[in-house]
């Protein structure tokens, strides 16, 4: 069985930028295909999300997956540990129908656990995303882990009203392997209106997916006393070479948020989908999207868990199928807005539409 | 899911993949006290099959630590690891060191062979489980001493801040 060996050069001294290194990984990949401009989902009625349109077992009465009500003037990002997102998965069309029901009612979603060096359930998934009249487009990083068992990350976003800022995309740099896999990056910006006269909302995600084991316990190895540093360090960087002020970390961090240590003491920083249970079985919260609620205005204050059982109508044994985890969500304005600034209010529905 | 997590981890053990596979998952989504099945599980992490070996990865993942009687067992697949031809894989021996790990000081009768795969291992992971292992185990590791200061010596960065990070919790300095 083949088996990555790990022989770095020690440092005794960590500049900033050790996180940094945007030419460590950047497989983009963009799939611009499909058509049809979707009106949106209502961001505020989630009980809305039409059900998965796949085999007869699921509910099936939606012919178009891209949302009917998604709204011009906020955006709705997710994080989404789409658990052992493999050959296999991508390969029962009922549990992609689910997920592309899912990725559909977000405008970028951050992915965790997808498994194949060629990210082939990712194309698979926008595919068939596309398929039902969307425009999404991803990007992954490359494989990472410590032994055999490696995982990717990846973004997928709606190319009708998010871009991907070129060259945005890495893995960090760890040359000190304080993580057992480091996080990605990228940057995105809103695609708004030129009548309207406003920037597009821009901002830099950092998607997440922690070890267990390494975050149950207080002292430097958790990684969870890591991301502080990779957040400020990922933030110093970006902004010191694109004056970027948004940072959103998000992902599967495998601790509720009362045990952020580190990474929670973060001066504004806060996990904005609150207490609310994010793995399947609804006992457990694993999942989070910090926001820094004093730069980021653009916030809405709108964020949540989408639930396969409630939400999407899907059975619990369906459901386990589908993923141990639901995606956690949060909702911003389209709009840029000036870093501290007061929290951006929810517009009027009809405000801003084209 | 109407099978018994012991039964799951018979069918782990047998020549069919596609039982192996059904097992593997069942155990990693069953939600069920993967105890019984944890031995089963570690081998299975390094099977030769990719879908069986990801889905043995993921039930460890959460499972928590195994039963304190298994200690030695586990202890005798990390020293199988260690035998030429690879009679044990690399991710099961991972597995197994981190499986130890777990169980904190419950695992002191495995500190000999942690030891011997902290020097011996040619898997770098490995090794960096058995120094934490021997670190959670603490005082009761003092055999040990002598390869955690080679391992911190070594120049490898986690390997050697996991074994100071063992070296101090067996003087009872631990944080």
């Amino acid at each position: 069985m083949f088996w990555k060996r790990k022989r770095r050069r020690s440092r005794t001294r960590l500049p900033w930028t050790r996180f940094i290194g945007p030419g460590a990984t950047i497989l983009g990949l963009l799939s611009l295909l499909g058509f049809g401009v979707g009106k949106g989902v209502d961001f505020s009625r989630l009980d809305d999300v039409p059900p998965p349109a796949t085999g007869e077992d699921y509910p099936s009465d939606q012919p178009s997956l891209v949302g009917t009500s998604k709204l011009n003037d906020r955006i709705r990002i997710a994080s989404f540990n789409i658990q052992k997102f493999g050959k296999s998965k991508s390969s029962d069309v009922n549990v992609m129908g689910v997920l592309a029901t899912v990725m559909a009612q977000f405008d970028v979603v951050a992915i965790q656990e997808v498994l194949s060096a060629d990210s082939k359930p990712v194309q698979k998934l926008v595919d068939r995303i596309n398929a039902q009249g969307g425009r999404y487009a991803w990007t992954a990083s490359r494989p990472i882990g410590r032994t055999s068992y490696v995982e990717q990350y990846a973004f997928v976003w709606d190319t009708t009203r998010i871009r991907l800022v070129p060259e945005s995309a890495y893995l960090v740099s760890d040359p000190e392997d304080r993580m057992h896999r480091e996080p990605m990056v990228a940057t995105f910006q809103t695609i708004v209106s030129p009548i309207s006269g406003r920037e597009g909302f821009r901002f830099t995600l950092i998607n997440v997916h922690t070890d267990p084991d390494e975050v149950t316990f207080d002292g430097p190895e958790n990684e969870l006393n890591v991301l502080d540093d990779v957040y400020r360090s990922v933030r110093q960087y970006e902004y010191s070479r694109h004056r970027e002020e948004d940072f959103i970390l998000l992902g599967d961090l495998n601790v509720d948020r009362d045990h952020l240590y580190e990474l929670g003491q973060i001066h504004g920083i806060e996990s904005v989908a609150g207490d609310q249970p994010t793995n399947t079985a609804g006992t457990k919260v694993y999942d989070h999207i910090l926001v820094d609620r004093a730069t980021t205005s653009e916030f809405t204050g709108e964020a949540g868990v989408l639930e396969f059982v409630r939400h999407l109508k899907l059975t619990p044994e369906q459901a386990k199928l589908v993923s141990d985890h639901q995606p956690v969500w949060a909702e911003f304005s389209s709009y840029e807005q000036p870093a501290f600034g007061s929290i951006a209010t929810r517009p009027a529905a009809t405000a801003e539409a084209r | 899911m109407d099978r018994s997590v012991s039964r799951w981890a018979e069918a782990l053990g047998g020549s069919d993949e596609t039982q192996r596979r059904t097992a593997a998952r069942a155990l990693a989504i069953g939600g069920q006290d993967l105890r019984p099945a944890m031995l089963a599980l570690t081998l299975a992490a390094g099977d030769r099959d990719d879908e069986v070996r990801n889905w043995a990865a993921e039930a460890l993942e959460t499972a928590g630590p195994p039963a304190a009687a298994d200690a030695e067992r586990f202890s005798q697949l990390l020293l199988d690891s260690l035998r030429s031809g690879e009679a044990v894989d690399g991710e099961s021996a991972y597995w197994a060191a981190k499986l130890l790990r777990r169980l904190g000081p419950e695992a002191a009768s495995a500190t000999a062979a942690l030891t011997r795969v902290l020097d011996e291992s040619p898997f770098l992971a490995v090794r960096e489980q058995a120094a934490a292992a021997l670190g959670r185990i603490g005082p009761a590791a003092a055999d040990a001493t002598a390869a955690l200061r080679r391992a911190a010596g070594e120049g490898v960065p986690r390997l050697a801040r996991l074994a100071l990070s063992a070296l101090d919790a067996i003087r009872g300095m631990a944080a």
